[in-house]
């Protein structure tokens, strides 16, 4: 019985959803994730001679995190984000190919879309799969290399490294909307706002499922 | 707007619950209040799947066998995945109470919610952390929670790369 409730409302939910949809146009429904840096970057300190015999050859090391990120974006498009400004991959969830654009969301300011700073690719991995043909709907897990770039003209940052994604998936207005949770752990290279080359090494993640319309 | 909030209540219902089909934590099903919102009015929630803190890697299965279990799991759910969205949210402010409010997760016994909070003070970027986080390492026995600690200690003592930039000159590791 209880399960019949559900399945009714259900059914009503789904109706009122596509009442909603049609009301608001020029909206599409959004999958918007939190990208996330938390990295290590050592960069060629000085060379230094303190004596006769000594030569020291420093090496400076700092963190690097998702605001340093979107100020060094700042810097390269002009705008000035605030502190709460965030780094956010959108995925359109009616749309067929998984296409997905990675924007600055800085309060009520209009979203600045950045994709072009970034180039998001995967390699090599293995997975676990639960899929349901019947409902379309499937969890699992990959075990995958990932390459993440990005390049702008005040900065730019080049890691790759293991990752393991998680995906789970639901349907929303008759879509089946798949999330994909990212866990990387990345090293590589990078060169900062004054030109410095370093190494850098720490954690990348892609996480959040929030499903939101938006015009 | 109010068909869409509607939409949104009943969303637990439609997704049901997971079960937990491979070793590793549960992801959760249910929907979070998104206190974005308020922000963004021009954005209208319609809720999220789980309340995952990054790095679970539980495989999940979103079909529901019991109703009435799943209701309160998802309620739980739909707890624990406000709460992540918060300190995400949080993380990502300047605010000196933000950080009050993300160190209060440091302890919680929601391993999830803990991670999101040690995540959240690295992306806030205040040293003002540390002691906490030295504090609460100290409280744990899991490994992987007391390494997750370790490495956040270690960013956050660490110049940022705007105080970096001003100490150019400045010799952190000379090789000794």
């Amino acid at each position: 019985m209880k399960v019949k409730n559900i399945l009714k409302l259900t059914g009503i939910s789904m109706a009122l959803m596509l009442a909603g949809v049609a009301r608001i146009n020029a909206a599409t429904t959004n999958l918007v994730q939190n990208i996330s840096f938390a990295l290590t970057c050592y960069e060629q300190g000085s060379t230094n001679h303190p004596s006769t015999n000594v030569t020291t050859i420093a090496v400076n090391k700092f963190r690097l995190t998702t605001k340093d990120i979107i100020g060094e974006i700042g810097l390269a498009t002009s705008n000035r984000f605030s502190g709460k400004a965030r780094l956010v991959l959108v995925t359109d969830t009616a749309s067929s190919n998984s296409v997905s654009t990675v924007e600055v969301r800085d309060g009520t300011n209009a979203s600045v879309d950045v994709s072009s700073f970034f180039t998001i690719g995967e390699g090599f991995g293995v997975r676990s799969l639960y899929s349901n043909s019947a409902t379309g709907l499937s969890t699992g897990v990959r075990y995958h290399n990932l390459r993440l770039v990005e390049t702008n003209s005040a900065a730019s940052l080049n890691v790759r490294g293991f990752a393991v994604t998680t995906r789970i998936s639901f349907k929303c207005f008759n879509n089946i909307v798949r999330v994909d949770t990212v866990d990387a752990d990345v090293a590589g290279t990078s060169v900062d706002t004054n030109g410095i080359a370093g190494v850098v090494n720490g954690s990348l993640n892609i996480s959040g499922d929030d499903v939101k319309i938006e015009k | 707007m109010l068909l869409v909030g509607i939409c949104a209540a009943l969303l637990p219902l439609m997704i049901g619950t997971r079960n937990q089909a491979a070793s590793g934590p549960v992801a959760g099903g249910a929907i979070a209040a998104d206190t974005s919102m308020q922000k963004t009015p021009s954005i209208q929630h319609l809720g999220n799947m789980s309340g995952r803190a990054p790095g679970s890697t539980g495989t999940n299965v979103i079909e529901s066998t019991s109703p009435a279990d799943n209701s309160a799991d998802a309620a739980n759910e739909m707890d624990v995945a406000a709460r992540i969205a918060e300190l995400e949210r949080l993380g990502m402010t300047d605010e000196s109470n933000s950080l009050l409010m993300i160190e209060s997760d440091f302890d919680s016994r929601e391993p999830r919610i803990q991670e999101a909070a040690v995540a959240a003070a690295v992306q806030f970027g205040s040293r003002d952390a540390i002691p906490a986080l030295q504090y609460v390492y100290l409280q744990f026995d899991d490994p992987e929670q007391k390494l997750n600690i370790q490495k956040a200690i270690g960013l956050l003592e660490l110049p940022s790369m705007g105080e970096a930039g001003g100490l150019a000159a400045q010799s952190v590791d000379t090789g000794r």
